[in-house]
């Protein structure tokens, strides 16, 4: 049985194949939800979330109030005019969405912050582009002790609410490219496990009915989860960074690990030690 | 708790720079069925002439594991048919470098009543695998491979690593590799030993190894959370800290009536490194019983030591309770004379008073540490 | 009521520049998002609703009204004290996105001192009527008094004809601690308090209903001044304490006048209250070493009974920095 969610560019001669699964539609607009969401519930899926991949700032994509109600995971390159954004406000608070926005462009950790301050969740995108390492510190230092309550900025906070001392803590899930949690497709229907895996046309297999009986048993599924092993046979930086347990070489990926990173995964790992200490437990009270 | 370490066999499929269990000349030879079907016996016996006594057996090598699951089948077959009612006394561990590991391995082991693996490993190129220099790539790799087995079935592991001059060059690297390999389960850190000219070139002096811990352990301290029972560290902090009485075999002066090391033809002696260098040796299990084999006259000499040591070369030590003189064999091997403390004696002393202390902010109380050992006795 | 000091940039309308003469252009003299977040948040933490935007000029700060909006949107009420001079393209956007906030929300506290005596408007006056006309209705009505040579006749016209508040704070010009000529000494108090009721019949007639700003010393009222505050005013309050005011680099001070005074570290605090604490228990020392701006002020019973302050310390503080260094040590800098 396929437990994941199914990662796919929305296209009608797809839905057939989706019947009974989790999918997350991925499209360029908002614009016509509508003609995205009633083919993929007419066809017998159900729609964990709108992916939408725009080029435009948020506040030129068309973000209205009709879209209540759906779990939007909105990726755009910027802001766009702080007035602007505090016109459109209201409406967003009245959405279920999740920005993406990448670190590498100015001003993106300043509107990651502005966003969970007010309430809207976010999540940091590593773009590949050397980050302000200091400004990315003292984001994951709000998001694990701002002094009052605020939407969630992932992975920090996904790690936080996750975190495993005992173990590593991958948070590849937040970007949809956890293959315990996501497959992707391309357009003709051809199954990889993650995004990089889709870009290289490294497949798992031709179909989606190939693998319905699951995929943990695959020797490119496992080969995957036991990837991050690699960095220990190479005896590379990432082995041997004091932070390894909440980065698994991610924040190094497509650039050169040095001190930078190797200096924030370790004050990230210090700081989710902290957060996990001080965080009281829910309490679970008794019931008949 | 008496142990018994069993060498089922010394074939191995690695020639590890630093292991003296290749480079004897020995036969290669594996544990006969018969002999493995004796040593139960010998087991039941053992136990049901002691009521209260436990047993832990350490299945050893070479590589054990190149005996095959169907070896352990017929083990566990073995102490059904000849341990029935002694069996629940019996605790099994196994050590192993996992490059022959399988997944069929694991149901038979855990019927075996082995619940974690021991291993080990060096990230250093060239210290572990086939061949001369060691081709360390393919051995890893299949390493990891059964690694990602025991991750995949949640079978606990625990992992050893041995300082060799290799590793004092970045300690910290060392550490935190470990540390993330292990992913805060702990691990050992043992310091090689080279008794000949040829591997000099991997040797440690007690003092290098000293500065290695020490440039390690403030790091331990701070996160042990994090990083676990990493040893020796955890050791003396539970001893010395946290009210434990918990040593390790050489520095408990107690090993004279408690271990038995068994090879493939059954002989038995002290343990695996008297047995490679032929020293305390007991029979064989085909003629004697562990029973006698716990009381042998040689094993006098071993509480002897412990006695002698109190009085004369340790005496007035302040650490005496925590190392009893260490290791008989450490004593033994610069004068032959097993009347000597561990030649580790002052790198032992000079990383608590030197390093412990002062991080921890503890100072070892031998009194109270005395009074414990008394009561758990 | 904490201030936030959004910029030290000021512009030339106001004399009693709070920051000394810096770069006012450099960012670093401006608030930054995520050290006002820091400070929203920390007041929230607070329990702490209520703050007051100030500066320099805060309007000059290039995202104020996106500031401002920000605040209200994180629950604050917010009053901006202002001279009202923003240019066209910042009042655009101010009314844009700040004009649908309840008043009660949102408002200005509007610093009228320039027209407190003919020619020193300072050439303002199209600016301050552009933003009159949109913001008019907003408006606090302010002004501090140097002398006793003002009018009220300008500020209250204004007043009137914009459909500004009627509750027109009347504060006395403090000094500014380190360095400050134009505050009125303690002797000229009592003048300016009678300019003040001369335009008593004024005040009837349009309604306005002053509130006194701290630092007025109680003694230089009369019973009829009082009466007739009782009667036509709003809060009055003769007594002193710390307000907290932030700058942009989180440095924090007791009150405007005492801005260089015992400066620390916002981030040295866990709350607002343990800043207020530490800083009452400052004015306390300094009230024990001298308890007003009058010798007088020693003895006195409204003191005692804390229906008066004694005037504003820094009067005090000022004259302790001429004597031998003799008392509390927490009464110097």
């Amino acid at each position: 049985m396929i437990r994941q969610a199914i990662v796919f560019p929305f296209r009608e001669d797809l839905l057939c194949r989706l019947r009974g699964l989790a999918v997350v539609p991925r499209v360029q607009s908002l614009e016509n939800i509508g003609d995205v969401l009633n083919p993929i519930y007419h066809a017998g899926a159900n729609t964990r979330c709108v992916l939408v991949e725009s080029e435009v700032p948020l506040t030129s994509a068309g973000l209205h109030q009709g879209l209540a109600g759906i779990p939007v995971a909105l990726a755009v390159p910027r802001l766009g005019p702080l007035s602007d954004f505090f016109r459109l406000l209201p409406v967003l608070r009245q959405l279920s969405i999740r920005v993406f926005l990448p670190i590498g462009v100015e001003g993106n950790l300043t509107t990651l912050r502005i966003l969970s301050s007010l309430g809207i969740g976010t999540t940091i995108v590593l773009d590949g582009k050397e980050p302000d390492w200091d400004g990315l510190a003292d984001l994951m230092t709000y998001a694990f002790f701002g002094q009052v309550p605020h939407a969630s900025i992932d992975p920090f906070n996904y790690l936080g609410d996750n975190f495993d001392p005992g173990s590593r803590n991958e948070f590849e899930a937040v970007y949809f490219d956890d293959p315990r949690a996501y497959l992707h497709l391309d357009p003709e229907g051809r199954v990889a496990l993650t995004r990089d895996a889709l870009k290289r046309g490294d497949f798992l297999a031709g179909d989606l009915e190939s693998i319905r009986n699951g995929i943990e048993g695959l020797e490119a599924f496992r080969s995957r989860m036991s990837a991050w092993s690699d960095h220990f046979l190479a005896l590379d930086a990432c082995s041997t960074c004091p932070g390894w347990r909440v980065c698994s070489g991610r924040f190094a990926r497509h650039r050169q690990p040095d001190d930078n990173c190797r200096g924030f995964c370790a004050e990230l790992l210090d700081n989710l030690e902290q957060y996990r200490a001080t965080r009281r437990q829910p309490v679970t009270s008794w019931q008949p | 708790m008496a142990t018994l370490i069993l060498k089922a066999t010394e074939k191995c499929n690695s020639n590890c720079y630093y292991c003296d269990v290749v480079r004897k000349e020995k036969t290669g030879q594996s544990m006969s069925l018969e002999m493995l079907e004796r040593v139960f016996i010998r087991i039941n016996e053992f136990l049901m002439g002691r009521p209260e006594e436990n047993l832990t057996v350490i299945w050893h090598g070479g590589e054990p594991l190149l005996l095959g699951p169907d070896y352990y089948r017929t083990a566990v077959k073995f102490q059904e048919m000849h341990c029935a009612e002694s069996k629940s006394r019996i605790g099994h561990s196994l050590q192993t470098n996992l490059t022959c590991f399988e997944e069929e391995y694991i149901d038979v082991l855990q019927a075996l009543g082995i619940d974690h693996l021991g291993t080990s490993f060096d990230p250093e190129p060239h210290m572990r695998g086939p061949g001369r220099p060691c081709n360390s790539d393919e051995y890893n790799r299949r390493f990891m491979k059964g690694l990602h087995i025991l991750e995949r079935r949640g079978f606990p592991w625990g992992l050893i690593y041995v300082v060799t001059r290799k590793s004092l060059e970045r300690p910290l690297d060392v550490f935190y590799f470990l540390s993330n390999l292990s992913t805060g389960k702990g691990f050992s850190m043992n310091p090689v030993l080279i008794y000949d000219e040829e591997r000099k070139d991997v040797a440690i002096s007690p003092e290098e190894y000293v500065e290695f811990l020490a440039a390690i352990f403030p790091e331990w301290w701070e996160h042990r959370g994090r990083h676990g029972a990493v040893q020796p560290f955890q050791m003396l902090a539970d001893n010395i800290i946290d009210g434990k009485v918990t040593l390790f075999c050489g520095d408990s002066g107690e090993c004279a009536r408690g271990f038995i090391n068994i090879t493939p033809d059954g002989n038995a002696s002290q343990c695996g490194r008297s047995e490679d260098w032929g020293l305390l040796q007991y029979g064989n299990i085909k003629e004697k019983s562990f029973e006698e084999i716990f009381q042998d006259e040689q094993r006098t000499c071993l509480e002897e030591r412990t006695r002698y040591l109190k009085e004369h070369d340790c005496k007035g030590c302040r650490f005496w309770p925590l190392c009893h003189g260490g290791c008989p064999l450490d004593g033994y091997w610069n004068t032959k004379d097993f009347m000597n403390k561990t030649d580790w004696c002052e790198a032992r002393r000079g990383f608590i008073a030197r390093h412990f202390e002062p991080v921890t902010g503890v100072r070892f109380d031998p009194e109270a540490f005395e009074k414990r050992i008394s009561h758990v006795r | 009521m904490p201030e936030i000091f959004l910029t030290e940039k000021r512009d030339g309308t106001c004399e009693h520049p709070v920051f000394g003469v810096r770069d006012p252009d450099s960012p670093v003299h401006r608030m930054s998002w995520e050290n006002l977040i820091y400070a929203a948040d920390f007041l929230l933490a607070s329990g702490e609703r209520r703050l007051v935007l100030s500066g320099g000029e805060p309007d000059l700060h290039p995202q104020f009204p996106e500031m401002a909006a920000y605040l209200l949107e994180r629950g604050f009420e917010v009053s901006v004290s202002t001279a009202g001079i923003a240019g066209k393209e910042s009042l655009e956007k101010s009314e844009s996105l700040l004009s649908g906030y309840p008043l009660q929300r949102f408002h200005f506290l509007l610093n009228l001192d320039p027209f407190l005596e003919k020619g020193n408007e300072n050439g303002r006056q199209e600016d301050l009527e552009r933003f009159l006309q949109v913001f008019g209705g907003r408006c606090f009505p302010t002004a501090r008094l140097t002398d006793d040579r003002f009018s009220l006749v300008e500020p209250i016209r204004m007043i009137s004809e914009f459909g500004m508040s009627r509750n027109l704070s009347l504060g006395l010009r403090h000094p500014m601690f380190g360095n400050d000529a134009m505050a009125p000494e303690p002797a000229q108090v009592r003048g300016i308090v009678d300019r003040v009721f001369s335009f008593a019949p004024l005040m009837e007639r349009f309604r306005i209903q002053p509130i006194l700003a701290c630092g007025w010393p109680m003694c230089c009222f009369n019973d009829d001044h009082l009466a007739w505050l009782g009667r036509n005013s709003g809060r009055c309050d003769f007594t002193c304490g710390p307000t907290i005011g932030i700058g942009p680099e989180m440095t924090i001070w007791p009150c405007s006048p005492l801005y260089r005074f015992r400066n620390r570290s916002l981030f040295e605090f866990n709350s607002l209250s343990e800043i207020h604490r530490m800083y009452l228990d400052l004015f306390m020392r300094v009230k024990v070493e001298s308890a007003g701006i009058f010798i007088a002020c020693d003895t006195c019973r409204y003191r005692d009974l804390q229906r008066c302050g004694g005037g504003c310390l820094v009067h005090n503080l000022m004259t302790f920095q001429d004597e031998e260094p003799l008392r509390l040590p927490e009464v110097y800098p």
